[in-house]
């Protein structure tokens, strides 16, 4: 009986909302807003959609022997799925992506439980953790690359100094991969770190408050309240970074060329050296949107998890 | 259990909030803590479950002082003001936490949150989560989250204080027969003097940090220690009225009226009041109003009628002074019509001037 009130009261609600909503819509004063966002669009389309449409043309495209477009066809999109090299990279990446996200998230989260209750130490780890994130990751490629040369790179030096052996960092296929893999953790962990952090301390009070008088320990307060609580942001955090986990570049650029071998080439530098090194622009254009299908893929797959889960509990 | 509050001090910074606070709430008691927005009631429940530290003074829970233990480990059930519930957990999560916590089996914790829901007529909301519930509804499974278990002590911040009037005084009934029956200590804060009166074994009324008066509802109702407590409790409130003792002239003098006094009076006077000014305290119920004259009454003018139905409240004014009084309802009064007041002489409260402390 109370039950069906309420739906009724909801639908007045609804009605009532619709009602104004239309006779607002129409009004002259509800265009203004869609007058003032036009340059906005204007420039998004210039710079976004047009070379994005312009892409996806490219994509299908045949090119002669002078890089010219030369007609429709779908062979790019063939000839990259049926291409080891690219499912070599699809394989790279893909580790590469899940490598380096879990770690920053793990890390990231545990520094920010570390710290969301000490303000002081806070107030210092912020700004000294937002440097890397500042700075330009070729820089940080070059940095790196200095530090992990293998005669005279402050890594092998410190190694030794402790008696242990000197590594060829960039020169075998799995510390060159753990490398490149090092370079985003040492950058991005921070970004991680810092929403979560905010997310943490965004988080109401009064339920900790509760779950105390409830008898719940520390553990029990993380895994029941914190993470719950925490979990929209955390895979925000998660989409953020796998997304740009997915399109590496710079770092493979500076520090390796790919190599040694095929070991570390994504399928970003893959694509890059096809278009820029062997004019196949087609090629390479139709592997990038592979990927792009990809990320799309796992976005969507993590936001729904999030979506799901939240029904799940409902019931 | 018992619970006292010994020399409790609190300050937030430099702001006091409560000062040197002398509680003792007995074994079983039903304790309600009564007094005006800010007064430090909440601060002083969340300091017994441990979510706030004193600044000074020592909390003991049956006998065992607890101001350095976690709030787990005082094993204390609480409604929070603001419900603090679970946000992202149903409401039969909810109000199954506890037990969880406490490792119930699954079809115990079933039959518990039932038991609760029925109380509580929450049965038809326990799937949904805590946003998709009105205010009264979510006090309720915050109440419900607290009522599941038995604690050494119920601690309760206005627990009703969203429900509509009906259901308010359901639960209110609900609640005291669960105390009855459960017979655990239990300390409820509360702004509403309907709900203090009828719930408490005693009431403790707190003021400007301070504890005012702590005794049984009717001894709080008859014998305020102070003119606030006087004013505070009762609805319509307590008239006062400003004047002099003229201890030589055998009178109280209230400009208007005098109100003569005999010498076992006088010697109360002397004793007790601190200067020569005084409150005159008389409850609207103990002011009879007559249309005709009477011997020893006070004459004044109708001001305001208000109709209530059971009853009707006379607003007089007596030269400078209003005076309200609660009259039948069929007694035939027209607003600025002369009337005569008579006071209930052994109803009578009065008030030092400087102190407010009583003192007949
Ligand atoms: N965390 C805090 N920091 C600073 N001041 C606080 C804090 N909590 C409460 N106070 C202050 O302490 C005083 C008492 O607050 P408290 O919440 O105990 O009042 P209350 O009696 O419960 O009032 P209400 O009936 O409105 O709930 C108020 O003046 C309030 O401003
Ligand atoms: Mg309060």
């Amino acid at each position: 009986m109370e039950q069906r009130q309420e739906t009724v009261e909801v639908e007045k609600q609804k009605n009532w909302t619709n009602k104004h909503r239309k006779k607002t819509l129409f009004s002259n004063k509800h265009l203004l807003p869609y007058w003032l966002i036009l340059p906005t669009l204007l420039i998004l389309a210039v710079l976004t959609i047009f070379p994005l449409g312009y892409s996806i043309y490219v994509s299908f495209q045949d090119f002669n022997t002078y890089g010219q477009p030369d007609g429709f066809t779908g062979s790019n999109y063939a000839e990259v799925v049926t291409s080891m090299t690219f499912w070599n990279s699809m394989g790279v990446t893909l580790l590469y992506t899940f490598g380096v996200v879990a770690f920053e998230m793990i890390l990231g989260l545990f520094m920010a439980l570390m710290v969301s209750k000490d303000t002081k130490v806070m107030g210092y780890l912020r700004w000294v953790l937002i440097i890397p994130m500042m700075l330009s990751p070729l820089v940080v490629g070059i940095i790196f690359r200095l530090m992990l040369n293998a005669d005279m790179g402050i890594i092998n030096y410190m190694l030794q100094s402790i008696g242990l052996p000197a590594v060829n960092w960039l020169g075998t296929s799995g510390t060159a991969f753990l490398s490149i893999m090092m370079v985003d953790i040492w950058q991005w962990t921070p970004m991680c770190f810092l929403i979560i952090l905010a997310g943490l301390q965004s988080l109401p009070q009064d339920p900790y408050e509760a779950a105390r008088l409830d008898g719940a320990s520390r553990l029990q307060i993380l895994k029941d309240i914190t993470l719950p609580l925490l979990k929209p942001i955390i895979i925000v955090a998660l989409v953020i970074r796998t997304m740009d986990a997915l399109r590496m570049f710079d770092q493979v650029f500076v520090l390796t060329q790919g190599g040694p071998g095929r070991a570390t080439e994504v399928i970003s530098f893959l694509m890059y050296r096809a278009a820029l090194r062997f004019s196949d622009y087609g090629y390479a254009t139709a592997g990038l949107f592979i990927l792009l299908l990809v990320t799309i893929v796992l976005s969507y797959g993590m936001i729904k998890l999030l979506t799901r889960n939240e029904k799940a509990g409902e019931s | 259990m018992e619970v006292r509050y010994e020399n409790i001090t609190k300050q937030f910074g430099e702001t006091p909030v409560l000062e040197n606070l002398n509680l003792t709430i007995h074994d079983g008691e039903f304790l309600v803590l009564l007094g005006p927005s800010g007064c430090g009631k909440s601060t002083a429940l969340r300091m017994l479950a441990g979510l706030e530290d004193p600044t000074s003074g020592e909390i003991y829970i049956g006998n065992q002082p607890v101001t350095d233990m976690e709030p787990k480990e005082r094993d204390i059930s609480m409604v929070f003001q603001s419900y603090a519930l679970y946000p992202h957990m149903s409401v039969f999560e909810n109000i199954t936490y506890p037990l969880k916590i406490r490792k119930v089996s699954k079809a115990e914790r079933k039959k518990q949150a039932d038991r609760v829901a029925e109380i509580l007529e929450i049965g038809n909301l326990l799937k949904r989560k805590p946003k998709e519930l009105s205010g009264g509804q979510r006090q309720r499974v915050a109440l419900g989250r607290s009522l599941i278990r038995e604690p050494n002590v119920f601690l309760m911040d206005e627990p009703l204080s969203n429900l509509d009037a009906k259901l308010r005084v359901h639960m209110r009934g609900e609640i005291k027969r669960l105390h009855t029956e459960l017979g655990i200590t239990s300390v409820y804060v509360t702004h509403d003097q309907t709900e203090a009166m009828t719930m408490a074994d005693r009431i403790a009324i707190m003021e400007g940090g301070h504890l005012q008066q702590l005794a049984a509802p009717n001894e709080i109702y008859n014998k305020p220690t102070n003119k606030y407590v006087g004013g505070f409790i009762g609805s319509p409130a307590m008239n006062f009225v400003k004047g002099r003792y003229k201890g030589k002239e055998d009178r109280l003098d209230f400009d208007v009226f005098d109100f003569p006094i005999d010498h076992e009076w006088r010697e109360i006077f002397e004793r007790e009041l601190s200067g020569d000014d005084l409150y005159l305290g008389v409850r609207p119920e103990d002011v009879q109003v007559s249309t005709t004259p009477q011997p020893g009454a006070v004459k004044g003018e109708v001001y305001v009628v208000e109709p209530l139905g059971k009853e009707m409240i006379t607003i007089v004014r007596v030269g400078d002074h209003t005076v309200m009084a609660c009259i039948e309802p069929d007694v035939d009064i027209e607003m600025n019509q002369e009337v005569w007041l008579q006071f209930k002489n052994h109803k009578l409260h009065m008030f030092d001037g400087k102190t407010e402390a009583k003192v007949v």
